[in-house]
């Protein structure tokens, strides 16, 4: 049995416990007509940087072999946009762990505040939203795009606290948005409605009966009471029953039951999570969509790798020390699996509009809030594209000179109409969006 | 002393008692006026004022009701029907259709007696539904036992990240400026510390309390809730709002876990401030008695909100369903169930994985099911509600929401009076023990009720009697009568009030809250008393006052924040007609209000009904001379008369008031003229007294039938929530009677209502 907490249950749902809305009568799933094919973006986040050596491609251009990291990629290197050279240049308050993380998808300095990291000085949120809400806000703007959450967060096994570290996405200044890392929560907030109108269908034949029951013990007028009340429950059912026919285009996933959120479950995890967003992507819950590994600084253990050091930890140890780098690099492939694996779920899901696969229109972003993890640069961030949801011209390795990422978080709004000038700080995007994406 | 003096009857002439005299007294049943008393008015009224006196849309749509006697009544009819021919209605004709007039309609009794008021059947109240789910779980989790601790406890650490703890120890309230004093002695380094403040938050009302922290670093507040965070601004960024604030419902007599964690870092400056909005009250800091200062464990919380009940007869029933009530119903079960869910196995005493799980969690459904419905399950019904969710191919978690949601929706359980034995649905024990949870605590029964019902010893009012004594010293029936205090009074419905800043600076809103809580505790200190004399609620020289009230009234100096008893004046010595809070509520935001304050003990204390005035005069917006007293002003506007029949009862009473001020100061000038508070009243009976000043309007209400029979009235209605008339033609007198014989003894009245209500079976319908 999994443990739900309560209110937290209610906050992930998206309102609060004083709000909570009519269960039935949901807004129906947004449909959005399918004119023109769908774009999506999903931003994948690993943490601690990654191995230089055995993660970019020694060639820039259409030729490109991948490096063992990025090997269970293979099968989508024709699908792929590997750029190497973007840098996070935003200064300021927060050690390189916080900035990489809060500026990686803001783009803008943080507020000072009390957080203290291991160098630098204390710093707060960062002081703008990120790109992904920027596009989400976009495309809930327009009825055509519009869907029901507009984005999703998902996480694993992110810590149970909230600070620069553990936040990458923002809705505006000094807002952050916390990934939902429990599947059952997560499974509540996407299902957890229809569920509860399955529980709740369940009894309501019961309930006609004992208000039909104990009508004999009332007179007349009393009797009316009972009758209304027995409307309203029949109402209940009719209504049921008709949202029963706006169900969701694909059944939610089969979930595993009683996974404890821990790291130890990790590949479970990941899994469930995963299926979860390919699933909610097809039921067009969500254009844009991210998924956290852990956060900044991040111990994942992998024992199930054979590791029983912390990520973190390890990523501190010099290039010399080989045993460390050996265990990083499979650190990295693992989560490169991972996103094989979603890559291959959204490679197998066709279209329902016949658009292709749903990886012809999801462009998955993996990132990390660190070039390299023992000198904790914040130039030549990993940015790894896959899919064709931005429209951008794939199955490329770039090499840029120390390019701002600011200009390559502007790239991805133009890629869906979204013309923003600048984003984030406005000084690191003069030269405006990365032009040869295209 | 006596303040009130007799004077003679001098409302009607000479003639209307000639004429009234000889039918008044004469023989009961049929008069010889009656039919032509109809003839008339059917002829010569009706047009206007409806076949019953309700008013015609569109000619005269003020209802025909009110209160004047029947020689006034008469006297009005002589004077000035019909309205274009005045003074042609007179002699017998206006004493036939007078008499006709009030017999069938006029006066509320006239109409109550065209169509008996009945017990209704009725749902829960929001107010039930919410305290019943929170109590029902509380026998499972159990109920924190507090002792007389109060305050929170602190513990201090000179790290930000709550590492060694250096400190700790018990404060009162929080409320800090670190940057003048650092949190404990032994922090050393004034820009790093963490302080976590744990124990327990005591709501004294139900409803949706606010909580506010101020604070420039970081902050976690949590309440009742161990996991999630109602305020959590961990990060703290200098441009971050100082303020947050979340609101939680909480119900009222019961401590909530309660964990507030700051840490300073670096951070330029540093404070901590804890205040809240309780329901109806003040945004205040959060007082030592609202603490507690040791850890207890979580209680469930419908947070679900609910239409608001019926409350169109001036108290709160269950007697209308509606779609969005329905729908609440249903909310609020699943976010039950989500509450439940996580506590099933601490409340079952199972465990995931052991071989009884199962038949631990089936047996807590049935428990659960039992609390829920206020009796054993048959073996049926065990199966319908219980089992068959087991059954089912479902995980265990899934089978316990159903019967939770299948319980909660359950009529058995929404409709009280329905859940009887379906072998034999008569009123039993357990039906009795459910009625007498809901009279006195708006809950469901407790062991020792459960126990007593299950003896069948709830249908003998003597041990009905021995129950509601012990029930009463619960602290949900002293909830109860706070709740009652809080309608009576109607101080949530104008408690929303401030005063002007330039006649009564400093008025703050502590002040506010302060009087408001002095108010409750004076009401409390006299129910609760050994005499619970009624009679003591206006006769008081004393009432509960602090420090912060005594400086504010300028009286002697009291120390600390806790209420003793004190006076904010020598004059004010009539209980709550005194009570600065009363007083400041029942007045403008700048001087006296003689209109609502003679409204308010018209139509609360005295119990006597008030038209609708015909026209809104605002006496703020006249334009009145600088000399003027209040006194004067009222009396100049109300003198038309059309306001006159009203204002003659509202004015004196609240004149017998004018020696206090807007904040219930005590006056004895206004503008220069001594104030005049001795004002004539005409009783009910039709006497004509002479009010002086406050302690005449005390004495009048003490000993006044009418008055009595208000307060039975409402505490009453409070208890039982159905109409007292319901229950036969004799209880209410009876009640009024046995409340004098014991010497006004509210407990006792208390015990009186629900003893009888409770044992009440009315006639069988046809």
């Amino acid at each position: 049995m999994t443990i739900h907490h309560r209110r937290k249950f209610i906050q992930e749902m998206g309102f609060s416990a004083a709000s909570l809305p009519l269960l039935m009568g949901l807004p129906a799933f947004s449909k959005a007509d399918g004119n023109t094919a769908k774009q999506r973006m999903i931003v994948v986040f690993s943490p601690n940087g990654t191995i230089p050596d055995d993660f970019w491609p020694d060639d820039a251009g259409a030729d490109f072999k991948l490096q063992r990291i990025m090997e269970s990629l293979q099968p989508y290197q024709d699908q792929m946009l590997i750029l190497k050279g973007i840098c996070d240049q935003i200064k300021g308050d927060g050690d390189s762990h916080m900035r990489g993380m809060s500026c990686l998808l803001t783009g803008i300095e943080l507020l000072p505040g009390n957080i203290q990291g291991g160098s630098h000085t204390p710093a707060g949120w960062a002081s703008g939203l990120s790109i992904d809400q920027e596009v989400k806000n976009y495309l809930q703007s327009k009825p055509e795009t519009q869907t029901r959450f507009g984005s999703l967060e998902f996480g694993v096994v992110v810590p149970d606290r909230a600070d620069p570290w553990t936040r990458m996405i923002y809705s505006g200044s000094n807002k952050p948005v916390a990934p939902i890392d429990d599947p059952y929560v997560m499974f509540n907030k996407l299902y957890g409605k229809l569920e509860d109108r399955k529980s709740v269908e369940s009894v309501l034949d019961r309930v006609r009966n004992d208000l039909r029951r104990v009508r004999t013990l009332v007179g007349k007028e009393d009797r009316k009471l009972l009758e209304q009340h027995e409307q309203f429950i029949r109402e209940m059912e009719a209504r049921i029953k008709r949202d029963a026919e706006h169900q969701l285009d694909i059944p939610a996933p089969a979930q595993k039951a009683g996974v404890k959120n821990a790291n130890e479950n990790m590949p479970d995890l990941s899994r469930m999570q995963i299926d979860m967003l390919v699933n909610s992507l097809q039921n067009d819950m969500a254009r844009i969509a991210s998924l956290q590994y852990t956060r900044s600084v991040g111990q994942a253990k992998m024992t199930w790798l054979g590791i029983n050091e912390g990520h973190h930890g390890l990523s501190h140890e010099p290039d010399s020390d080989k045993e460390a780098v050996e265990k990083l690099v499979k650190i990295n492939q693992w989560y490169c699996e991972e996103i094989a694996y979603l890559a291959k779920r959204l490679a197998d899901t066709p279209e329902a509009d016949g658009s292709g696969s749903m990886l012809d229109n999801t462009t998955i972003v993996w990132t990390n809030e660190l070039g390299k993890g023992n000198s904790h640069t914040l130039n030549d961030i990993p940015f790894v594209l896959i899919g064709g949801g931005l429209r951008f011209r794939m199955g490329r390795s770039l090499q840029y000179g120390r390019v701002s990422h600011n200009r390559l978080l502007m790239a991805f709004a133009h890629a869906f109409g979204h013309r923003v000038v600048s984003f984030g700080n406005k000084d690191y995007c003069a030269d405006g969006p990365l032009h040869d994406l295209t | 002393m006596t303040h009130i003096k007799s004077l003679c009857i001098t409302t009607c002439t000479a003639i209307v008692l000639a004429l009234l005299s000889s039918s008044l007294f004469g023989a009961p049943g049929k008069r010889s006026g009656d039919e032509q008393g109809k003839r008339i008015y059917l002829k010569q009224c009706a047009h206007c004022h409806g076949m019953r006196g309700e008013g015609v849309v569109g000619v005269n749509e003020n209802p025909l009701f009110g209160n004047k006697k029947l020689p006034e009544l008469i006297q009005v009819i002589v004077e000035t029907m019909p309205e274009d021919k005045p003074n042609t209605c007179k002699g017998e004709n206006a004493v036939a259709v007078g008499r006709y007039i009030f017999e069938t309609f006029y006066t509320p009794e006239a109409r109550a007696s065209q169509k008996p008021p009945r017990i209704e059947l009725a749902r829960l109240t929001n107010r039930q539904y919410k305290q019943t789910i929170g109590d029902i779980f509380t026998a499972f989790l159990g109920k924190p036992e507090l002792n007389e601790d109060r305050g929170i406890h602190a513990t201090y650490y000179d790290t930000r990240g709550f590492g060694k703890q250096i400190g700790q120890e018990v404060v009162d309230s929080i409320h800090f400026d670190f940057d003048q004093k650092l949190p404990h002695e032994k922090i050393t380094k004034k820009e790093e510390f963490s302080i976590r403040w744990q124990g327990a938050v005591i709501a004294e009302e139900s409803g949706i309390y606010e909580f506010i922290v101020k604070s420039p670093n970081s902050i976690r507040l949590y309440i009742n809730d161990r996991e999630t965070r109602l305020v959590d601004k961990y990060v703290a960024t200098k441009d971050s709002e100082a303020e947050h604030s979340g609101t939680i419902y909480l119900q009222g007599g019961l401590p909530y876990f309660f964990r507030l964690e700051t840490f300073r870092f670096k951070d330029p400056t540093a404070s901590m401030s804890l205040m809240w909005v309780p329901p109806g009250g003040t945004r205040q800091v959060i007082p030592k008695r609202n603490f507690y200062p040791h850890t207890i464990g979580t209680g469930i919380l419908v947070q679900t909100p609910f239409p608001p009940d019926d409350s169109a007869s001036g108290y709160e029933r269950g007697i209308a369903v509606s779609a969005e009530w329905d729908q609440a119903t249903t909310n609020a079960a699943i976010e039950v169930a989500q509450q439940v869910l996580p506590l099933m196995d601490q409340m079952a005493r199972s465990k995931s994985g052991d071989d009884d799980h199962y038949d631990k969690l089936r047996a807590f459904c049935h428990s659960f099911a039992e609390y829920a419905f206020r009796r054993p399950l048959t073996e049926d019904q065990k199966a319908i509600y219980v089992d068959s969710f087991f059954a089912d191919d479902l995980e265990l978690s899934d089978s316990v929401k159903r019967v939770i949601i299948s319980t909660l929706k359950s009529p058995l359980f929404l409709y009280p009076e329905l859940s009887r034995n379906p072998e034999d649905p008569v009123v039993d024990s357990y039906l009795v023990a459910g009625r007498l949870a809901l009279a006195l605590w708006d809950s469901v029964p407790d062991t020792a009720l459960r126990n007593a019902a299950e003896r069948g010893d709830l249908l003998d009012p003597i041990k009905v009697e021995q129950q509601i004594k012990r029930m009463l010293n619960n602290s949900r029936a002293k909830t109860k009568l706070d709740y009652f205090l809080l309608h009576w009074l109607q101080l949530n419905e104008k408690g929303e009030f401030s005063k002007d800043d330039q006649h009564y600076a400093n008025f703050t809103d502590t002040i506010k809250a302060d009087l408001r809580q002095s108010l409750r505790l004076f009401f409390q200190d006299v129910v609760w008393s050994e005499s619970s004399d009624y009679r003591r609620l206006f006769h008081s020289p004393t009432i509960p006052i602090n420090q912060n009230l005594a400086q504010f009234y300028g009286v002697e100096a009291i120390n600390g924040d806790e209420f003793q008893p004190g006076s904010v004046s020598e004059h004010a010595d009539s209980g709550i007609l005194t009570h600065p809070y009363m007083l400041s509520m029942l007045a403008y935001r700048d001087n006296s209000s003689p209109i609502h304050r003679g409204v308010f003990i018209t139509r609360r204390l005295l119990g006597r009904t008030l038209k609708e005035p015909p026209q809104a005069t605002e006496l703020g917006k006249t334009e009145f001379g600088e000399e003027l007293t209040m006194r004067e002003k009222v009396t100049q506007i109300t003198e038309p008369a059309t306001c006159a029949g009203c204002h003659n009862i509202i004015n004196p009473l609240g004149f017998s008031l004018e020696n206090f001020d807007a904040i219930g100061r005590y006056r004895n000038q206004e503008v220069g003229k001594a104030i005049n508070a001795i004002a004539n009243y005409n009783t009910v009976e039709g006497e004509k007294v002479e009010l002086s000043g406050a302690p005449g309007l005390a004495e009048l209400i003490t000993i006044s039938p009418q008055a009595h029979g208000a307060f039975v009235d409402h505490l009453f209605h409070q208890a039982v929530k159905q109409p007292i008339n319901a229950y036969g033609d004799s209880l209410r007198e009876q009640l009024i009677e046995q409340f004098q014989v014991s010497d006004f003894n509210i407990q006792q009245l208390l015990t009186n209502i629900v003893k009888e209500a409770v044992l009440f079976e009315p006639e069988q319908e046809q």
